[in-house]
């Protein structure tokens, strides 16, 4: 079974590869990514000294924003346009299980989400590094109590990158289900743009009891604190913030830790959970559908 | 007593309201070229999708070589070739590239192995000149050829335990006279040296008349028949001559 999986895996990347689509995603990613970061340089702002955490920041946010469209309309294109093309009956005539074909879709979009993230994070750091240099975060009332080493706030933000996997495999996920659902190409991006607004404007911005039983807020849930240290937002309450999300405890109070604690699990149940959800849904309809 | 190669045991399967195949009982003998004919919508593609496993019929069962087709599917599909209607493929690869990743989903590991089956089944299904185009040049004879090739893939893979049966639906659509002529003269000699199976539907009766050995008839989704051809036509009383092939004569003559 492993073999099979590999092979249609290996044949899944092949196709990705020799479609200009990935290599127009691939530049348009690079490029929201580089303008974010260098926006500091080309717009000036209030800020003096720009420290280069900020930029890093906006550009891994912006970055990220924008990967989850990316990897949502690759998933949802994964399947549809097998669909489409007619390709999928040659393809199951092949000694393979429906199930194996779907997971081979699936490790597809891990390694494309683990691409996109290496290069949201190896761009980002060194760009706003070589740009504008790491410093240490301090609060200026409170030097000695608050004070946030750059290798720190680095530390976080690379484990907050390898986090942001999860919740980015769960959109991609979520367009591989809707194009399983949907069999023209065209229609089955269109409809996961439409969902993933809803979800992500709309549901999670107006509710937001509802929001952390979405996966989409986990996006940018761990980058937030340091856009809001770095936008100048210090407060103590945030260094332990970090710490917490980063390593599940805090220096706190046993009630703000335990509902500290709730969340960080959180943020890896309910993508994990989405993704089970969606995962379990497309193999179940791709066996049954006639082809 | 010869081999059975499919067998199928009360198949049937609707659509809605609407029966495409009922209680389809079918014998293919191992090296027969059986021809599967009917007239649009008696239900020869919709049994052919059950056999090759892309719909899952209502009720029956599927033998091939004695193997129930749901219990043993990986191990049978691993000598089961097939090509439903028009064949589709991927349009950013070329003829050479979609063949080849298909042989991979036939688990064959060596590159060597790989190019060489793919230059073979492109040469014998005469696109060696443009394997090479992408697919959105191709004409649709052309593609029909290279599903044809995507069809034969398991005749060329060693060692397979069972010999291959390749299962084609409409073959010779959107050929040319001298594409159905290669296409007739690819599946006797596959036929005959490598002793393929062939299930074959078509509407061209009188190609199915120089290819086949045995025919099947399907009506509103039963099989009404099932026969040697030789013996269904002398039952009938017909004259049996030699084909008359003047017209295609005379047309290969000419280009």
């Amino acid at each position: 079974m492993l073999s099979r999986i590999c092979t249609l895996t290996r044949t899944e990347l092949y196709k990705l590869l020799r479609q200009r689509l990935f290599y127009i995603t691939l530049f348009l990613l690079v490029a929201v990514v580089v303008l974010s970061v260098l926006s500091e340089r080309l717009f000036p702002s209030t800020k003096n000294p720009i420290n280069g955490f900020n930029p890093l920041i906006n550009g891994s946010i912006n970055g990220f924003r924008f990967s989850s469209y990316l990897i949502l309309i690759i998933g949802s294109l994964l399947f549809a346009s097998e669909t489409t093309l007619g390709t999928l009956k040659t393809i199951f005539i092949a000694p393979f299980r429906r199930s194996e074909f779907v997971i081979a879709k699936i490790i597809t979009l891990f390694i494309l989400s683990v691409l996109f993230t290496f290069i949201i994070e190896l761009l980002s750091i060194g760009l706003a590094f070589s740009v504008y240099g790491f410093s240490d975060i301090k609060d200026p009332t409170f030097v000695e109590l608050i004070h946030l080493s750059s290798s720190e706030i680095l530390l976080y933000t690379a484990y907050s990158f390898i986090h942001i996997i999860v919740p980015l495999i769960t959109v991609g996920l979520m367009g591989l289900f809707i194009s399983v659902l949907v069999d023209n190409a065209g229609i089955a991006v269109g409809v996961s743009i439409i969902i993933y607004l809803i979800l992500d404007t709309f549901i999670a911005g107006l509710y937001e009891n509802l929001s952390s039983f979405l996966f989409t807020p986990y996006l940018t849930y761990y980058l937030e604190p340091i856009k809001n240290i770095t936008d100048g937002i210090l407060e103590e309450i945030w260094k332990f913030e970090l710490i917490n999300r980063a390593f599940g405890f805090s220096k706190q109070d046993i009630s703000l830790d335990i509902a500290r604690n709730i969340s960080v699990i959180k943020s890896f149940i309910v993508p994990i959970g989405y993704s089970a959800i969606f995962t379990f849904l497309s193999i179940i309809l791709v066996s049954k559908r006639p082809s | 007593m010869k081999q059975i190669a499919i067998r199928t045991e009360n198949l049937s399967r609707r659509f809605g309201r609407f029966p495409a195949v009922q209680d389809l009982s079918l014998e293919i003998y191992a090296g027969d070229i059986y021809g599967f004919l009917g007239l649009n919508g008696a239900g020869k593609t919709t049994t052919i999708r059950m056999l090759l496993r892309l719909l899952k019929p209502d009720a029956g069962k599927i033998f091939v070589y004695g193997n129930d087709l749901d219990a043993a599917y990986l191990e049978i599909m691993n000598y089961l070739g097939g090509l439903v209607e028009t064949p589709t493929f991927y349009p950013y690869l070329s003829g050479r590239e979609n063949i080849s990743l298909f042989a991979r989903l036939r688990m064959l590991k060596s590159r060597d192995l790989i190019n060489s089956i793919v230059n073979d089944l492109l040469a014998l299904v005469g696109l060696k000149e443009r394997a090479d185009d992408k697919i959105h040049i191709y004409s649709q004879g052309m593609r029909q050829r290279l599903g044809i090739a995507s069809a034969l893939l398991p005749c060329f893979i060693p060692n397979l335990s069972k010999s291959p049966i390749v299962i084609l639906d409409e073959p010779t659509n959107g050929l040319d006279p001298q594409g159905i002529s290669d296409i007739r003269n690819l599946i006797q000699k596959l036929n005959q040296e490598k002793k393929i199976t062939f299930l074959i539907s078509s509407h061209l009766l009188s190609e199915m008349e120089l290819l086949c050995n045995r025919v099947g008839i399907i009506r509103n989704g039963k099989l009404i028949i099932s026969e040697d051809l030789q013996t269904l036509l002398k039952q009938e009383g017909v004259e049996i001559t030699a084909p008359r092939r003047h017209l295609e004569k005379y047309f290969m003559g000419l280009i």
